[in-house]
C-alpha cells in the first residue's frame, strides 16, 4: 500500500491562499511576457502575415543566411593617396604633448595608429610629472571621440558658420571698445605664456573697452594663494618636494589623489616608501573621508572638518611651545608627531587640503618653524597651474548682475555647473550683452551663452604651459579637428584681428622668450628638440630664503571660532570623475572608485556605525541596494542621494564627491548628483569643508549600487596580502614577516614549490619567462593602470546594471582590503563572520592590483575542454578567443577570479548602446587595432599585453640584439606613476623583476594552492610601531 | 584535337613574335646608341611625341635645326645669354629651365636619330604584347570548348548506337515471334545490376565514400579562398612591374619591412615613375589616367590639382580578424622571400591568392622552417639560456625550427 503522506509545495498550498489557488491552474506561476513578445491579440489577427508566409520567410531567411555565410564579402583596401612620410600602416607613432584642462596637468606621450590617437602614457622627459599620469588623463583619449561633442559653432543654440560668428562677435566687441564697455574673459588658470600673450593682444585690440581676464578653478586653491601672500608676501603656490620629506603630515590634503600636482607628489612620496632603503618616510594623515592618501598613510587619524584647523593649530602649538591655546582629542598623537617633526627639521612636510586661509596660514607657520622652506617647499619656483581667484570671480558675478559687463568670453569651463552660487551666475549671464562660450561639449554654461565658439579637444590643439618654475611644455595636436571646431586661442587671435595661427604664435613666443635660454644655436633646432621632448626645462632658480610675516594669532582666532556642526560634510573629488569636466567618459564612469569600489555614481559616504544607527543599508550587491536620503546644506538641496557606508569615515561626518550630475555617454538619465552647490564659502574663498548647515534626512528608498568589490577584508588569510612593519622588516629574518609556505606531508613540512601534482615543466632554462613584480608599498591605488589596460586591450564597457551583477570586464582590478577588528585566529564560522566586517572607525587599507597571475601550474588550463587556454614556453597563460566555446570552467577554477566572460555582444547589443563607446563609429576609433574585439560567449583576461611582448621581441630580432630590460612594458606598468608595477623577463638574471622575485619581500598570492604564478608581490611594509594580525 | 589547335596556335604565335622582334631589332640598329643616351640623360623630362616637363622632342630638329639644338642642349643658358632670340623665347616659356647636359655632338645626333625612329618601335611593341596574350587566352579557351564538344558528340553517338541496337533487337525478336525479355531501359538496368551485385555494391560504396570525402573537403574549404583573383579598379599588372621591369617588391610595398601590413602603395608612390610614364605598353593611357585621377594630377599642365580620390583596391589576401600576422616578422626577422607565401607574383598579370592561408598551412611552415638565428644576438641569448638537454632536442635535426621557439603556441598569433 502506498503512503498517504501529503506533501505541500509550500505554505501557500497548505493554506490554500487565494493567490495560490488562482495561480495553480496556470502552467507557469509567474507572469510570462507573451504579449510583449508577440504583440496583443488584435494586432496578431490584423496582421497580414499568415503562418504559411511566416514559415516561408523563415525558410528563406535561414537559407539566405547559410548561403551568405559561405561567400566572403569583398573587402576593400583604401591606401593613402599621398602617404605622410612618417606614417607606416601598422606601426605606431608617438608624439609628446601636454594635457592641461585646468584641473589636471601632465606632459604626455600619445600613441597614434594611422593618425588616430589611441593611448596616452606619461612623458618621462618632464620633471613636473616625471612620466606619471592619472586615470583622467589616461582616459582623455576617449573623450576625443565623444559623439556628445559640439560639432559646429552655435548661435542661440543653432548651428552657425564661423564667418557669421566671427563677424557678429567682432562687431559686438568693437562696439564695446567704441563705447568703453566692459569685456571680461573667464577661463581656467592660464599658465601658458602664449595664451597670456594672445589675451594681451586681445586687450590691445579692444583697448577702448575695459578688458580683464578672470581665472577660475572649479576646485579652488585661492585661499592657499591668499595665505601664502599674507605669510610670505608671495601670493602663489609653492613646489612641494615630497621626495625630500622624511616625515609627512597631511591635514585633509589628498596629495596622492587629487590635491594640486598629485602625480609628482605620489612619485616623490613613493621614492621614500621602499623599506630596502636606509630610511622610509613616515606619513601621518588627519582627515574626514577615507581618501586615497589616507588609505596609504602609516597613521591615519579621522577628524571632523571643524577639527582640521584645530589640529593644525595644536601641531603649531606643540612645535612652538604653546603660544596659542587650543585643545583637540588628538593632542597626545600631535605631541608625538611634533617630536618626530622636530627631529627631522628641514626634511619634513606639513600640508593641508583646506582652502581656508587661516588654516593655510597656520600650516605655513608650521613649515616655517620646521625650516621646510629651504628644502621640501620651494616658493621661488612656483607651481603655476592654479591661479584662480574666487574674489575676482565673485566681483565678476556682481558686475554681471549689475548689468555692467558688455561681453563675457568663457573658456572651456562650466561655472554654471561648478560654482556654489551658480544660480546667481546664471542670472548675471542673462544680463551680459555678448556671451560667448568656448566649450567643446555642450554644458550648463554654454547653454546659457548666446554664442558657442566650439573649442577643439586638446589632442586637436596647439598649446604650451609653464606648469612650474622654469619648466615649459608644449602640446601638439595629434589629429586634425574631427568637427568644425576651433581652439579658444585661435578664436581670440582672429577676434584680435590677427591672421596668425596658434602654431606660429606659440613658435613666435618660444622664439622670443625661451630660445635664448637654450644651448641650441638655431631656433629650428631648439624648437624641434623641444617639440620632440614635449618639454623645455631649465635648472630651477636658486631658492630664495623666505621670512614668515603671517599673523598666526589672527588665524587662530578664525579657527577657534569654527563651530562643530551636528553633521559635517567633506566634499571631495573621485579618481575617475574629478571636477566633472570629463564625466561623460564611460571609462571613467566604470572605473571603480579606489576606495569604495563603486562605479557609475556618487553618493554620500557615512561611517558604517552611523549608518546602522540611522537605519541605512550597509552592504551592497546585486540584491542589496543602498538607502537614499535628502541632503541639505543651507539653501542648497540634493533631493535624493544614496548613502553608502564607508569604513574610516569620521563619525558624525559625511562626504560627497563632485563631478557628477551630468549626462554620461548616450544615457538618457543624469548620472549621480551635482555636489558643487554644497561648497561652502569661507573668508571669500570656496571651501570643501562644510561645517555648518548640513542636514541629512533619510528618505529610505532603495537605490541600486554597482560595486565591483562586495567583500572588504582578507578574512585573516595572510596568503592574499602579507604585511609587516618597518621595524620588523629591518630587524628580522624573512621567515618572520614573509614565511615560506609549507605543506604538511608524511615526511614533514615541505615547501609548496617542491610539491606538485604535475610533472615539472621547464621554467628557468627556456627562453623568456614574462612576469611582474608588484610593490604593495608603492601602489597608491590611483587606478591609472586600470584605464590604460582598458585602452590598450579594448576592454568593453558594460554599464552600471552589469557591474551590479558582477559582470564588469576589467582585466586589471585593484583589490582594496580593509583591516578588521575581529580576532583573525578564530577559525570558527562565527569567527569568519566577524572577520568579514572591516574596522569601522579607522581601518588600515591595502591596495592590491590583481590581474591574471599567469600561473605556471594554472588551474584554468587543466579544465578547459577545448584547450582554448594554454601555457606558452614564455610563461604566459594564453587565452585563445577563437577556440573558446564559453564553458566558463576556467573562471570557476581560477583561484584569483580574474577571468572575464563576455555575457553579451557588448559592441553590438542594443542594451549597451547607451554606455559602450564602441557602439558608435566615432568611439570605435579608439580601439587598438592589434587586439581583437572579443565576441559574445568567450572568456577573456589579462594577456600581459602579449601584443607588446611580441612587438618588443620582434624589434630585438630585427635589430639582432637581446631584449633590453624595461624595453617591453605592459600598459599598466607604463601607466604606473610610482613604478609599483614592474614588468619584465624573470629569466633575465639582471632584470628588475628578477630582483623583485628574489627579494625577501616577494610572495605570490594564495601560494599554498600551488599555482606558481609569474606575478610576484612585495610584502607591504608600514612605517608604524606595531602590526595588527 | 585540342592539342592540334594548341600546337598550331603556338607555332603561329612564335612565328609572329619572331617577325615583330626582328623588325624592331632591324629598325633600331642605328638608334641603339641614341636610345641609351636618351634614357640616361633626357627621359626624365622628355618624351619623343609628348610634352612632359620638357617639350616633345619629335619635330624639334625640323623646327630648330641641328646646330641650334646642339648648342641648346649643351648649355641652354649661355645660348640664351648669347642673344639668341629663339633661345630666350624658349627659356621664358617654361617655368623650369633645362640644365646644361654633358653630351657630345655625336650623342645628340644619335639621340635624335633614335627619337625619329622611336614611334615605329612603340607601335610595334604595342602590337606584340596583346598578340601574345590573345593567342594564349584563345588557346586555353578553345581547349575546354573542344573537350565539351567532343563529349557531347560522344554522348549523342552512344545514345544513337544504343537506341538503334535496341530497335534492331526488338525487330529481331518480333520477327522471331519472341516476347522481349525486358520492356524498358530501367528494367534492363535493374536486371543488369542484379546480375552484377558485387560490382554494383563496390561502386556504391566507392561513390558514397568519395562523395563524403568530397563533401568534407568542400566544408573544410568554406572560407578558404585559394586562387582568389578579383578584378581591381585599375588594371595593375604585377608581371609588368615586378617581372618585366624588375621593380623590387619592397619598393612599392615598403611597409612590409617595417610593420604588420605589407601596405598597398599609396598613389604618390605610383607617381614616382608615372609622372613620367603616362602611357603603358598594354593598356595605353587609360589605366594610368586612373592614377592621375586619384592623385589629382593634370598631365596637360603637369601639375597637381589638389583634388584627390582615394583608390578602392580589392583586398586579395584576407586573414580573419582573430589572427595577428606581421609582415616584418617574416620578411626581416625570418628572411623569407615574398614569393614563399604569395607565389610567383612577378609572373601574375592579375594578382591571385596563391596560398590557402589556412591555419594548417601556417602551422606546417612553422614546423618545417628553420629560424634565421645565425649571427643574431637575440637567438644567441636564446641558445645560451637553454639547458643542454633541450638544446640537443631542438637541434637534433640540425636546425632550430619556428615551432621549437614557440611558433606554434596559440598566443603567438591569436590575441
Amino acid at each position: 500500500m502506498g503512503s498517504t503522506k501529503k506533501y505541500w509545495k509550500g505554505l501557500e498550498e497548505l493554506n490554500q491562499s487565494p493567490e495560490f489557488v488562482e495561480r495553480s491552474g496556470k502552467e507557469f506561476s509567474e507572469y510570462l511576457p507573451v504579449d510583449e513578445f508577440l504583440g496583443d491579440k488584435e494586432t496578431l489577427e490584423n496582421s497580414s502575415t499568415t503562418r504559411r508566409d511566416f514559415l516561408k520567410y523563415l525558410g528563406f531567411g535561414v537559407t539566405a543566411a547559410s548561403l551568405a555565410a559561405c561567400e566572403a564579402p569583398i573587402i576593400k583596401a583604401v591606401p593613402y593617396v599621398n602617404k605622410p612620410e612618417e606614417v607606416n600602416p601598422g606601426v605606431a607613432n608617438w608624439y609628446a604633448s601636454t594635457f592641461n584642462d585646468g584641473n589636471d596637468y601632465a606632459s604626455i606621450l600619445v600613441k597614434t595608429r594611422e593618425g588616430r590617437p589611441i593611448l596616452i602614457e606619461g612623458n618621462k622627459s618632464s620633471s613636473v610629472t616625471k612620466g606619471g599620469l592619472n586615470a583622467r588623463i589616461a582616459a582623455s583619449v576617449l573623450s576625443l571621440y565623444d559623439n556628445n561633442r559640439l560639432k559646429t559653432p552655435l548661435k542661440a543654440g543653432q548651428a552657425t558658420s564661423w564667418a557669421t560668428l566671427d563677424a557678429e562677435v567682432m562687431a559686438g566687441l568693437g562696439k564695446l571698445a567704441a563705447e568703453g564697455g566692459k569685456i571680461r574673459v573667464l577661463t581656467a588658470s592660464i599658465s601658458s605664456p602664449s595664451t597670456q600673450a594672445i589675451l594681451a593682444e586681445f586687450a590691445v585690440k579692444y583697448t577702448g573697452a575695459d578688458v580683464k581676464v578672470v581665472q577660475y578653478d572649479a576646485i579652488s586653491y585661492a585661499g592657499m594663494i591668499k595665505a601664502n601672500g599674507t605669510s610670505f608676501g608671495k601670493a602663489a603656490i609653492p613646489t612641494y618636494n615630497f621626495d625630500k620629506a622624511k616625515v609627512i603630515v597631511s591635514i585633509g590634503a589628498d596629495f596622492l589623489g587629487e590635491w594640486l600636482n598629485s602625480i609628482d607628489y605620489s612619485i616623490g612620496y613613493a621614492s621614500n616608501r621602499k623599506p630596502e632603503n636606509a630610511w622610509m618616510s613616515k606619513h601621518y594623515q588627519f582627515e574626514t573621508n577615507l581618501s586615497l592618501t589616507g588609505s596609504n598613510a602609516d597613521e591615519r587619524i579621522a577628524v571632523k572638518p571643524s577639527e582640521q584647523g584645530k589640529v593644525a593649530l595644536s601641531l603649531y602649538n606643540a612645535l612652538s611651545g604653546g603660544s596659542v591655546s587650543v585643545k583637540t582629542p588628538y593632542d597626545e598623537m600631535i605631541a608625538k608627531i611634533a617630536k618626530e617633526l622636530s627631529s627631522v627639521k628641514g626634511e619634513s612636510l606639513v600640508v593641508a587640503g583646506s582652502n581656508n586661509p587661516a588654516i593655510q596660514t597656520v600650516v605655513n607657520a608650521i613649515n616655517n618653524l620646521l625650516g621646510n622652506y629651504s628644502s621640501t617647499i620651494d616658493l621661488t619656483n612656483t607651481y603655476n597651474l592654479k591661479q584662480g581667484s574666487d574674489a575676482e570671480v565673485t566681483a565678476l558675478i556682481k558686475e554681471m548682475n549689475e548689468g555692467a559687463v558688455g561681453a563675457l568670453l568663457i573658456g572651456n569651463i562650466d561655472p554654471s555647473y561648478s560654482l556654489p552660487n551658480a544660480a546667481e551666475f546664471a542670472t548675471g549671464l542673462a544680463k551680459v550683452g555678448l556671451s560667448v562660450s568656448f566649450a567643446g561639449t555642450a554644458n550648463a554654461t554654454s547653454a546659457l551663452c548666446e554664442y558657442v565658439a566650439t573649442g577643439s579637444h586638446y589632442l586637436e590643439s596647439w598649446s604650451d604651459a609653464n606648469p612650474s618654475g622654469n619648466n615649459y611644455s608644449l602640446g601638439q595636436p595629434v589629429i586634425s579637428p574631427l568637427f568644425d571646431s576651433r581652439q579658444m586661442e585661435q578664436s581670440i587671435l582672429i577676434w584680435s584681428g590677427s591672421t596668425t595661427s596658434v602654431y606660429d604664435y606659440i613658435k613666435g613666443v618660444w622664439q622670443s622668450k625661451l630660445a635664448a635660454k637654450s644651448d641650441k644655436i638655431l631656433f629650428a633646432d631648439f624648437w624641434n628638440t623641444a617639440l620632440e621632448a614635449g618639454v623645455f626645462e631649465l635648472a630651477p632658480t636658486e631658492v630664495a630664503s623666505v621670512s614668515f610675516i603671517g599673523d598666526v594669532a589672527a588665524a587662530a582666532g578664525v579657527i577657534a571660532a569654527v563651530k562643530e556642526g551636528a553633521i559635517e560634510l567633506n566634499i571631495y573629488q573621485k579618481a575617475g570623475t574629478g571636477d566633472g569636466s570629463q564625466s561623460s567618459n564611460p571609462w571613467l564612469q566604470e572605473l571603480p572608485d579606489p576606495i569604495t569600489k563603486i562605479t557609475w555614481d556618487n553618493y554620500v559616504t557615512m561611517n558604517p556605525l552611523d549608518a546602522e544607527e540611522q537605519g541605512y543599508a550597509t552592504q551592497y550587491g546585486q540584491e542589496l541596494p543602498a538607502t537614499t536620503a535628502k541632503l541639505t546644506v543651507g539653501s542648497a538641496v540634493i533631493e535624493e542621494v544614496p548613502v553608502v557606508a564607508q569604513p574610516g569615515q569620521k563619525r558624525g561626518t559625511i562626504g560627497i564627491a563632485v563631478g557628477y550630475g551630468k549626462k554620461v555617454a548616450r544615457l538618457a538619465d543624469i548620472t549621480g548628483v551635482n555636489a558643487f552647490p554644497l561648497l561652502a564659502t569661507v573668508d571669500g574663498v570656496t571651501e570643501i569643508l562644510v561645517t555648518e548647515g548640513v542636514k541629512l534626512e533619510k528618505i529610505g528608498n532603495e537605490y541600486p549600487i554597482a560595486s565591483t568589490q562586495t567583500h572588504h577584508t582578507i578574512m585573516g588569510r595572510d596568503a592574499v596580502v602579507k604585511e609587516t612593519t618597518f621595524g620588523i622588516f629591518k630587524t628580522s629574518d624573512k621567515q618572520v614577516y614573509n614565511p615560506t609556505v609549507m605543506l604538511a606531508t608524511h615526511d614533514g613540512p615541505v615547501s609548496v614549490n617542491d610539491m606538485d601534482l604535475w610533472g615539472d615543466h621547464p621554467i628557468e632554462n627556456v627562453g623568456h619567462r614574462w612576469g611582474m613584480s608588484i610593490d604593495l608599498n608603492t601602489c597608491t591605488g590611483c587606478s591609472a593602470c586600470v584605464i590604460n589596460c582598458h585602452a590598450e586591450n579594448n576592454v568593453p564597457v558594460v554599464g552600471k546594471d552589469e557591474v551590479r551583477r558582477g559582470r564588469d570586464m576589467h582585466w586589471l582590478r585593484i583589490d582594496r582590503y580593509y583591516s578588521t577588528d575581529a580576532d583573525t585566529s578564530d577559525k570558527s564560522i562565527g569567527g569568519y563572520r566577524a572577520m568579514e566586517r572591516p574596522s569601522d572607525e579607522n581601518p588600515s587599507v591595502v591596495h592590491q592590483p590583481m590581474m591574471c597571475q599567469h600561473c605556471n601550474h594554472a588551474g584554468c588550463e587543466t579544465v578547459c575542454p577545448v584547450a582554448a587556454t594554454t601555457h606558452s614556453t614564455e610563461g604566459l597563460n594564453q587565452m585563445t578567443y577563437n577556440r573558446c566555446i564559453g564553458t566558463r570552467y576556467c573562471a570557476n577554477n581560477c583561484a584569483y577570479k580574474v577571468r572575464r566572460f563576455n555575457w553579451f555582444n557588448y559592441v553590438g547589443y542594443s542594451k549597451f548602446a547607451d554606455v559602450n563607446p564602441s557602439q558608435d563609429d566615432l568611439g570605435r576609433m579608439v580601439l587598438n587595432p592589434d587586439i581583437v574585439v572579443r565576441a559574445r560567449g568567450v572568456m577573456e583576461k589579462c594577456s600581459l599585453c602579449v601584443q607588446r611582448i611580441q612587438e618588443g621581441k620582434l624589434n630585438a630580432k630585427k635589430e639582432g640584439r637581446t631584449v633590453k630590460d624595461g624595453e617591453i612594458q605592459t600598459a599598466c606598468a607604463a601607466a604606473c606613476s610610482t613604478g609599483a608595477i614592474k614588468f619584465g623577463d624573470l629569466n633575465d638574471k639582471v632584470s628588475v623583476v628578477r630582483k623583485g622575485m628574489e627579494s625577501d619581500r616577494a610572495f605570490r598570492v594564495i601560494e599554498e594552492v600551488g599555482t606558481q604564478p609569474n606575478i610576484y608581490y612585495q610584502t607591504l611594509v608600514r612605517n608604524k610601531e606595531e602590526v595588527k594580525a | 584535337m585540342s592539342r592540334l589547335f594548341y600546337r598550331t596556335g603556338q607555332f603561329f604565335a612564335g612565328l609572329f613574335c619572331l617577325f615583330t622582334i626582328s623588325t624592331v631589332f632591324i629598325s633600331s640598329v642605328y638608334a641603339i646608341d641614341g636610345e641609351k643616351v636618351f634614357k640616361a640623360n633626357c627621359a626624365a623630362c622628355h618624351k619623343a611625341d609628348k610634352d612632359l616637363v620638357g617639350p616633345a622632342l619629335k619635330g624639334v630638329l625640323e623646327k630648330r635645326g641641328m646646330d641650334w639644338v646642339k648648342a641648346w642642349v649643351k648649355n641652354p643658358e649661355s645660348l640664351k645669354n648669347s642673344g639668341d632670340a629663339v633661345a630666350a623665347e624658349v627659356w621664358e616659356s617654361k617655368p623650369s629651365n633645362m640644365p646644361p647636359q654633358a653630351v657630345s655632338d655625336e650623342e645628340i645626333e644619335a639621340i635624335f636619330t633614335y627619337i625619329e625612329a622611336e614611334p615605329k618601335q612603340e607601335v610595334g611593341a604595342v602590337a606584340t604584347m596583346p598578340a601574345e596574350g590573345e593567342v594564349e587566352s584563345a588557346d586555353s579557351g578553345s581547349d575546354t570548348l573542344m573537350l565539351i564538344i567532343t563529349l557531347v558528340i560522344l554522348l549523342v553517338l552512344s545514345s544513337v548506337l544504343w537506341r538503334s541496337r535496341n530497335a534492331l533487337r526488338k525487330l529481331v525478336a518480333e520477327r522471331e515471334g519472341k516476347e522481349m525479355p525486358y520492356s524498358n531501359f530501367g528494367e534492363q538496368i535493374k536486371i543488369w545490376a542484379w546480375k552484377n551485385k558485387l560490382f554494383v555494391a563496390i561502386v556504391i560504396v566507392v561513390l558514397l565514400v568519395g562523395g563524403l570525402n568530397y563533401g568534407w573537403d568542400i566544408l573544410f574549404n568554406v572560407g578558404v579562398f585559394e586562387g582568389y583573383q578579383p578584378e581591381q579598379p585599375i588594371k595593375f599588372y604585377h608581371d609588368v612591374h615586378a617581372g618585366k621591369n624588375k621593380i623590387d617588391c619592397n619598393y612599392c610595398h615598403s611597409s612590409a619591412r617595417k610593420g604588420r601590413t605589407s601596405g598597398i602603395p599609396s598613389a604618390n608612390v605610383c607617381m614616382n615613375c608615372h609622372k613620367a610614364i603616362s602611357e603603358g605598353t598594354l593598356t595605353g593611357t587609360e589605366e594610368i589616367a586612373k592614377i592621375y585621377d586619384a592623385v589629382g594630377w593634370d598631365p596637360a599642365s603637369m601639375s597637381y590639382t589638389g583634388v584627390e580620390k582615394p583608390i578602392k583596391w580589392v583586398k586579395v589576401h584576407n586573414l580573419p580578424d582573430h589572427v595577428y600576422f606581421n609582415h616584418s616578422q617574416h620578411v626581416v626577422a625570418g628572411g623569407l622571400a615574398c614569393q614563399k607565401c604569395h607565389g610567383p607574383v612577378e609572373e601574375m598579370r592579375i594578382l591571385k591568392q596563391e596560398s590557402p592561408l589556412t591555419m594548417g598551412w601556417c602551422i606546417n611552415c612553422h614546423r618545417e622552417t628553420a629560424v634565421k638565428d645565425a649571427g643574431n644576438a637575440y637567438y644567441d641569448e636564446f641558445h645560451a639560456r637553454l639547458t643542454d638537454e633541450l638544446k640537443a632536442k631542438y637541434l637534433q635535426d640540425g636546425k632550430l625550427t619556428v615551432d621549437e621557439i614557440g611558433g606554434m603556441e596559440c598566443g603567438k598569433c591569436h590575441y
